[in-house]
């Protein structure tokens, strides 16, 4: 039965929505120092109003709605939907006042891409924006490749130890330490050694390739948020082939993946146990997939004729599988040749790959690994049963840190998850075919938008009629979250309208 | 959802005023950014004249032409090169592959120096030409990427304006062989052998809003005594 909210409830789902936005209000002053350094002025200005219309907001709901209540699960998955939903709002501001978009909603679809490390633009003209607003548009994947709602309330504003159910809603299951707070550290030191480590790195590799130590520095910083965070935004129009360095490619291969990992696999690996590595039904359904992927999308190409060299076909193949299965949407070939060059068995590939995504409790999308890790074993372990005397006790393990029992309850959730993703692609897939698009540009586009994959066929672009945007939009955030945190603010909604007093 | 004690649910027409409220507050937000866009210029041209590809029109390839060096006219002089835009190529990229094109686009990003010549990208979206690069007007018409080019080193020397914020990049005529795949396993490129500076780059300055530096002063303003008013009610709490 549903009950209709009481005042404790609207006020601890604002309150703590309330603190996400002071949050990203003051986080929006980090491109404003930089557009201040620059000599951005336009765009200073606009970040500084975008940061003082957050912070207002967000203090007057923490002033209007002050609560001391315990937070409870429902509430704390509300919570974080609603500061989703709501962060982009003002996140966009900034971008809408640089001139490169053509709507709020573009602006909107933009901060809400970035924040979902999702990687699809509708910027015009991003050869030529200011470098404050490419900054931002790259540290909000940083943000939200981490979680919007763990980033602020573990830096610029205190949730103290009710974090944890904000953790949960951010489509993050496992606590990798005993305590919230510890895992959420441990997640921050994760990302800042890679941070320092990555954008080294790329600042040499980008160095070596042709540019100054200064651009070469700003260029790496971005690269390596859009590649760690999974989030695929560059600076240039062309993406990574702007650089025209195996070099670079070479060097954000392993930052993807990096990225894709989860980060209980990170404090495995932090902790010594580099077996786990080999272990990990993760890591085992990762390089499978990537590599029977792979191997069909090889045949592919060698058949349609696209690249007949052995070298070619490994560094073009291989760091788009890549790209895609950790749904990171970093390109190196110009999108439109999926389509015109690539036959359909590579582009299929793809598809297969970004749907697939990365690792569970990482910052990559998609089904993971793990939902499908888990499927396969439960299917095995049927298909066993089906062979064996029928008195025979047929137990099915896997590995996850530690060696883990496989039960049903676990194969019906992931085997649940599974087809609402299904759902989700293909929804998005149906509209664009509404929309007059080819099944094979509506089903990636759909794919890429909902799993976070982002590489882009062309079909999402200034010009893409709006309902196509607001539907990519709610694929976006419904798949960084996982639908179960959506699911719940859609609850409240309907308890208002349908729950009894 | 947790049932507490003692439930006194919100009335729904307060919850109702509530969420109009909620929507004022966002569409004043959406308001202030539109009022403090950048303004229209002018000279601007019709809006809405998208050139950029839709992926629904049906692609018309031309028929492959023969290679260069496939077919050479008696005299040995080279084939006429064909003038093509970003989108036919991406368009037909077999269809193009190993020919002899002329190409002309905003050198954007950089100059990469390299032993075999110098990368460059060039952009030929309609920013590159009259319309004129962004946010200095609000002519908005998509975009598109461009092409990447192999510049001999003589070309890129006379390069003096690299597009990017702020700056109006060269733009180049550059004649060349358009490659689906180079030897470096770079693709859809053209190699250039030669060409000149069509159009020359400058300063494109974004000139200071007066009216947005003072809305985000007042903003700054109130942000600050929003801040101050929940200090001071969180110490009395």
């Amino acid at each position: 039965m549903l009950f209709r909210p009481d005042r404790r409830d609207f006020s601890l789902i604002g309150f703590y929505a309330g603190k996400v936005i002071f949050g990203v209000g003051l986080a929006m002053l980090v491109p404003a120092v930089m557009a201040a350094a620059l000599g951005e002025r336009n765009e200073l200005y606009a970040f500084l109003l975008g940061s003082a219309l957050a912070i207002t907001a967000g203090r007057a709901t923490e002033l209007l709605l002050y609560t001391t209540e315990p937070l409870s699960t429902s509430h704390g998955l509300a919570a974080v939907a609603l500061s989703w939903i709501l962060a982009p709002i003002f996140a966009g501001l900034p971008l809408l006042l640089s001139g490169h978009y053509s709507s709020y909603l573009d602006a909107y679809f933009e901060s809400m891409s970035g924040f979902a490390t999702i990687g699809l633009t509708l910027a015009n003209d991003l050869d030529h924006m200011a470098r404050s607003v490419n900054l931002w548009r790259h540290l909000m994947q940083f943000i939200g490749g981490q979680g919007i709602v763990i980033v602020v309330l573990t830096i610029f504003a205190s949730a103290g130890g009710r974090i944890g159910y904000l953790y949960t809603g951010e489509g993050r299951e496992e606590k990798i330490l005993p305590n919230v707070i510890r895992t959420v550290r441990f997640i921050w030191r994760v990302a800042l050694v890679y941070a320092v480590i990555g954008t080294a790195a790329l600042w040499a590799a980008l160095m070596f390739a042709g540019f100054t130590p200064a651009t070469a520095l700003l260029h790496g910083a971005n690269l390596f948020m859009a590649a760690f965070d999974t989030g695929g935004f560059a600076t240039q129009s062309s993406s990574v082939a702007f650089y025209r360095s195996l070099t670079v490619e070479i060097v954000l291969l392993p930052i993807m993946t990096a990225g894709a990992f989860s980060f209980a696999l990170h404090y495995q690996l932090w902790l010594g146990r580099r077996s786990e590595l080999a272990r990990n039904i993760e890591t085992r359904t990762l390089a499978t997939s990537a590599f029977v992927l792979f191997t069909i999308m090889v045949i592919g190409l060698g058949r349609t004729g696209t690249f007949t060299d052995f070298f070619v076909i490994m560094r073009q193949g291989f760091f788009h599988i890549v790209s895609a299965h950790t749904t990171t949407g970093l390109a190196t070939v110009p999108g439109r040749l999926y389509v015109t060059d690539w036959g359909a068995l590579a582009p299929a590939m793809l598809v297969t790959a970004m749907a697939f995504g990365g690792m569970a409790g990482s910052t990559a999308g998609g089904i993971k690994a793990m939902r499908i890790g888990l499927i396969i074993k439960g299917v095995t372990r049927d298909v066993r049963k089906v062979l064996l005397p029928e008195d025979a006790v047929v137990v099915e393990t896997f590995h996850s840190s530690t060696r883990k029992l496989l039960t049903d309850d676990q194969v019906k959730a992931a085997a649940t998850i599974l087809l609402l993703w299904l759902v989700l692609y293909f929804g998005g897939g149906l509209l664009g075919m509404f929309y007059g698009y080819d099944l094979q540009l509506a089903l990636f586009e759909s794919t890429a938008a909902a799993s976070s994959g982002g590489l882009s066929v062309g079909l999402v672009r200034p010009e893409l009629e709006w309902p196509l945007k607001v539907i990519y939009v709610a694929q976006m955030v419904i798949g960084r979250l996982e639908f179960i945190a959506i699911f719940a603010l859609f609850g409240y909604l309907l308890a208002i309208v349908r729950g009894r007093v | 959802m947790s049932v507490p004690a003692r439930r006194r649910p919100i009335p729904r027409v307060r919850v109702a005023l509530g969420g109009v409220a909620l929507l004022a507050v966002l569409g004043s937000i959406v308001a202030v950014g539109e009022a403090l866009r950048h303004p229209y210029r002018p000279e601007t041209v019709a809006l809405d004249e998208r050139t950029g590809s839709d992926p629904r029109d049906e692609i018309m390839c031309p028929e492959p032409q023969p290679r260069e060096g496939q077919e050479r006219d008696a005299t040995g002089d080279s084939l006429q090169p064909i003038a093509v835009s970003s989108n036919e190529l991406f368009d037909c990229p077999q269809a193009y592959d190993g020919q002899r094109v002329v190409y002309r686009g905003e050198v954007v990003g950089a100059l990469l120096t390299r032993d075999v010549g110098v990368w460059t990208q060039l952009n030929d979206d309609v920013y590159a030409g009259d319309v004129g690069p962004l946010p200095a007007h609000r002519d908005y018409r998509g975009g598109n990427a461009g092409v990447g080019v192999l510049l001999p080193a003589d070309l890129a020397a006379q390069v003096r304006f690299v597009g990017g914020p702020q700056t109006r990049g060269d733009v180049l005529e550059i004649r060349g062989i358009f490659k689906r795949v180079d030897e470096t396993g770079e693709v859809a490129v053209i190699h250039a052998d030669n060409g000149q500076v069509a159009q020359s780059g400058a300063a494109n300055p974004d000139p200071p809003l007066l009216d947005r530096q003072i809305v985000a002063f007042v903003a700054m303003a109130i942000a600050l005594g929003m801040i101050a008013a929940e200090r001071t009610v969180a110490r009395r709490r």
